[in-house]
């Protein structure tokens, strides 16, 4: 499945947020990287359909206009926002429940106990998820973005809130479903995507500034690291 | 800060919703509230009569009109004697009334209310000789042996009439202005808002803000102030907005006069001991109002940095309910009038309070009834504002203790289903909706069968003379009439007599007395004519007991909008929490999240609009016709005058059931028009 996007863009009265974005994704990692205000969550929320791009931009998924494809092409996304969106007088399951009504899925028990064993919150399944703490609410959110295993997977600031040993666990549940799937990521922590992203995506100002694979950046840049590259292009200046 | 935190409120979207939804409640139950012993219909009629007329004037038109329409109404029953007739001016209203196109009940309703108007005008003129009789009668008590209560009670009263003796009230219809200031949904609105706003300053940030407020130097004890200073003005400005709504709306429909004219003007207040304007009067009900709703304001500000935002809405509302009981329940002269007075809800009735001058008894003492409510509401504002302020200080941010739950409940994944649980279980519908039942069903249960004679003997005549119209009915109609006719003339006969020197006062008296002792029913008979004159070219027609149904038809005009407040209790805060936890931007993520989630709200709605406005229109009617009976409940709804539709046959218990179905129609688009707007974030 390839998601296009071509010349998007959105302007929210004089600034602008996202300015001519054109990349095409297909199966694998995908890691968007870049300072607040470059326009990551802005594309997140657009390609999720959360937010509409300005006239003139461009989303196809397998050749076929989003515009066109409509609910449709919502079966095919799993989306986790930056900000939790749970309801607080749910239960986790009942959340998870909601959910799976609200993407038009059927008979999701199983999936959804196997989903909330992973992301370690079954033994907390029937407790609200007003009671939870900001890593368990991030834990269920992605839990509810990978119901259904959509094709493609977009995830704004995933880790935020995770201890350590669950941003591992967390590493390991997206490099096994980016196998025949889309992983869109954005995220600050780099350390998060630069062992497994098969694509970083460096945006500045809602432009692509730089995009390859971790090691092709490295050379193009001379930097042995990614947080160094991250540093070196926007440690000091604003503009590369 | 004040104003900061005023802005917070006004400036939030789900609040300027709630407002203009408020306005439009006040401007349409100002609009649909029935006009007192009238219809709009006279009323617009004697608005043109006096249209641009001084006060002298207007009293000359109405010593006018009285005459005529009672000329009018003696020629339509039949009554060439009536005493109307020996006044000079009776002849030119004689030739006038051989145009008269209006029905008996027409007539009847337009005499009734001129000279409600003209009693009204003569008591402004006679106002001095009022204050006068007060003046004297409290004399008269302070001279008298009496405890030392009664003597203090004569002596206060007489003093707060002093101001009064120099008032020259200036006579205007005063129903308009009396509505403009005592408004059930202006008090409601300004309510709301004040809950509404103590929610947002000290529930909603006491979860998101307070961690970062509470450590700054101006974020204790003058901060929580400063919030509830914004409540008392938000409260404040929906009173003023909600009250300039309803004087347009009164203005139009009843007119409101000269506001600049004396409070004492107004029937209601015609034994006020305040000698100040009505605009000066409304202004001041404002302020006082004010006072009252912000105790209840204060009281969530309160509950909620102790709670959960929703218990405490809950809560205090039930506590504004229990105030406004106790006030409307406990009679003035009873010994529990302090507790009566101590309620802040006394301040919703501006015209019981300030109509008249009342002094309860304070341990043996005479205190004025005014003073006591408003040094209560007073201190009970202090209070809160003292207690929330020491509170916010000390409070930290609450979470939600994780109860561990391992047992697994039944949970169903599909939408309609979720959706029914977050209105009744997540946002407390169920709690709402049963204390909208509870309210309904104490109102509904309120409601009894006034002790109206003339309804009484009106049921009577159709008792023993309704039903199907025959040459019985209308020889009977004619036996009756010339009977009425005939004490009419004997009245006359009586009068002229007396007039004459041949009757001595005593005997003049006592026969008249008798003779209209022999009118009693006459205005029951007027309606059962006016009835008979209206069907009696229907084919088919008959005579019914319509009173219930009259009855049931003014009521469900307002009885309709318990079920759409209710449904819109249970829909804004779903979609309140959607906006609150971004839910509403992530859900257009999802596949269903967008017109499929919008139409399973619908249908929710509509189920639940179907299922309470057929629970209350329904108990509603129930109560009428168990009131009222439903003897010709079968008969065809072309038989019921009042409704003025002579070729609709179909029987009144179909229509009722149509009633019903419309109600449930308009309640239910209504819903479907507020998710819409909801949904789409307007």
């Amino acid at each position: 499945m390839t998601l296009e996007l071509k010349n998007v863009s959105k302007h929210y009265k004089k600034k602008s947020a996202l300015n001519g974005f054109t990349y095409s994704f297909s199966s694998g990692i995908y890691a968007l990287l870049g300072p607040n205000g470059a326009g990551k969550s802005t594309l997140m929320n657009i390609i999720a359909g959360v937010i509409d791009a300005d006239k003139g931009s461009g989303i196809f998924l397998d050749g076929k206009s989003i515009d066109i494809l409509g609910d449709e092409y919502r079966s095919h996304i799993g989306f986790m926002p930056q900000k939790s969106a749970l309801m607080d007088s749910f239960s986790a399951l009942r959340f998870m429940k909601y959910i799976s009504g609200l993407k038009g899925l059927k008979n999701t028990d199983s999936e959804i106990g196997e989903l909330l064993r992973k992301v370690e919150l079954f033994d907390n399944r029937n407790e609200k998820c007003g009671g939870f703490s900001g890593g368990m609410k991030q834990r269920l959110m992605l839990a509810q973005a990978m119901l259904g295993s959509p094709d493609i997977l977009i995830l704004d600031e995933p880790t935020a809130g995770l201890d350590p040993r669950q941003r591992v666990i967390f590493r390991n549940m997206v490099r096994g479903y980016s196998e025949s799937k889309t992983v869109i990521v954005s995220t600050h922590i780099v350390s998060d995507i630069e062992a497994q992203a098969d694509c970083i995506i460096i945006m500045q100002s809602g432009k692509i500034a730089a995009s390859g694979s971790n090691s092709a950046l490295l050379t193009q840049y001379g930097c042995s690291e990614l947080e160094e590259l991250y540093m070196k292009l926007f440690g000091e200046k604003d503009d590369i | 800060m004040i104003f900061n935190e005023i802005l917070k409120v006004i400036s939030r979207r789900n609040f300027i919703i709630a407002f203009l939804i408020m306005l439009a409640a006040i401007v349409a139950y100002t609009s649909l509230l029935p006009i007192e012993d009238s219809s709009q219909k006279a009323y617009n009629e004697f608005r043109a009569d006096i249209f641009g007329l001084s006060a002298e004037e207007i009293g000359e038109r109405l010593d006018e009109r009285v005459l005529e329409l009672t000329i009018y109404d003696a020629l339509l029953w039949g009554e060439p004697d009536s005493p109307a007739f020996s006044e000079v001016r009776a002849a030119k209203y004689i030739e006038k009334y051989k145009n008269n196109d209006k029905s008996s009940v027409e007539i009847y309703d337009l005499l009734k209310l001129y000279k409600r108007e003209y009693s009204c005008y003569l008591a402004s003129k006679n106002y001095k000789e009022h204050i006068d009789a007060i003046t004297k009668g409290n004399d008269a008590m302070l001279t008298i042996l009496g405890g030392d209560y009664e003597r203090k009670n004569a002596a206060l009263t007489k003093a707060a009439y002093e101001p009064m003796i120099t008032a020259a009230p200036q006579y205007y219809p005063s129903e308009g202005c009396e509505r403009t200031i005592r408004n059930f949904a202006v008090d409601i609105s300004a309510l709301t808002a004040a809950v509404l706003a103590a929610l947002l300053l000290f529930g909603s940030e006491k979860n998101s803000g307070a961690t970062l407020t509470l450590s700054l130097k101006n974020g204790n004890a003058k901060f929580a102030l400063a919030k509830t200073g914004a409540v008392i003005s938000v409260s404040f400005l929906v009173l003023l907005t909600g009250t300039a709504a309803a004087a347009l709306t009164n203005e139009i429909r009843l007119g409101l006069g000269n506001p600049l004219r004396l409070l004492c003007s107004l029937a209601r207040y015609y034994n006020t001991t305040l000698n100040i304007s009505v605009l000066w009067f409304v202004i001041l009900s404002l302020l006082m109002k004010t006072a009252a709703v912000s105790v209840f304001g204060m009281l969530t500000a309160l509950l909620s940095l102790l709670t959960e935002k929703q218990i405490t809405v809950l809560f205090t509302f039930a506590a504004a309910a229990a105030s406004a009981v106790i006030y409307y329940k406990i009679d003035s002269v009873s010994a529990l009038a302090f507790l009566k007075f101590s309620s802040p809800a006394a301040l919703s009735a501006p015209d019981e309070l300030f109509g008249n001058y009342v002094n309860i008894g304070v341990f043996g003492e005479p205190i004025n009834a005014v003073f006591v409510t408003l040094l209560v509401c007073a201190v009970l504002l202090m209070i809160m504002t003292a207690v929330t302020a020491l509170i916010y200080r000390k409070c930290s941010v609450a979470t939600q203790q994780r109860k561990s739950k391992t047992k697994d409940r039944r949970v169903s994944d599909k939408l309609w289903v979720n959706e029914l649980y977050r209105t009744f279980i997540s946002c407390k519908g169920l709690a709402i909706a049963a204390l909208f039942i509870a309210g309904y069903a104490v109102r509904l249960g309120s409601i009894e069968r006034p002790f109206d004679i003339d309804d009484m003997m009106y049921a009577d005549y159709i008792r023993y003379h309704g039903g199907a119209i025959t040459e019985t009915t209308e020889s009977y109609i004619k036996t009756e009439q010339a009977r009425f006719d005939g004490v009419r003339s004997d009245m006359y006969a009586l009068s002229v007599a007396f007039s004459q020197g041949k009757l001595t006062g005593t005997d003049y008296n006592t026969r008249y007395a008798a003779l209209s002792q022999r009118l009693m029913g006459e205005r029951s008979f007027a309606r059962f004519l006016a009835q008979y004159e209206e069907v009696k070219d229907i084919p088919g027609s008959v005579l019914i007991y319509d009173t219930g149904y009259r009855k049931i038809y003014r009521a469900n005009l307002t009885a309709l909008f318990v079920p759409i407040v209710l449904m819109l209790f249970l829909t804004v805060p779903v979609y309140g929490a959607d906006r609150a936890s971004g839910f509403d931007l992530y859900s257009k993520a999802l596949k269903h999240g967008n017109k499929h989630l919008l139409y399973c709200r619908i249908r929710c709605g509509f189920v639940m609009s179907v299922v309470f406005t057929a629970l209350f229109s329904l108990t509603m009617v129930s109560r009428y016709l168990l009131l009222y009976g439903a003897d010709d409940i079968l008969s065809g709804a072309n038989n019921l005058i009042f409704v003025s539709l002579p070729d609709f046959k179909l029987p009144i218990i179909l229509c009722l059931g149509i009633m019903v179905l419309v109600d449930i129609f308009i309640v239910s688009c209504i819903e479907a028009v507020v998710n819409i707007l909801l949904k789409h974030r307007w």
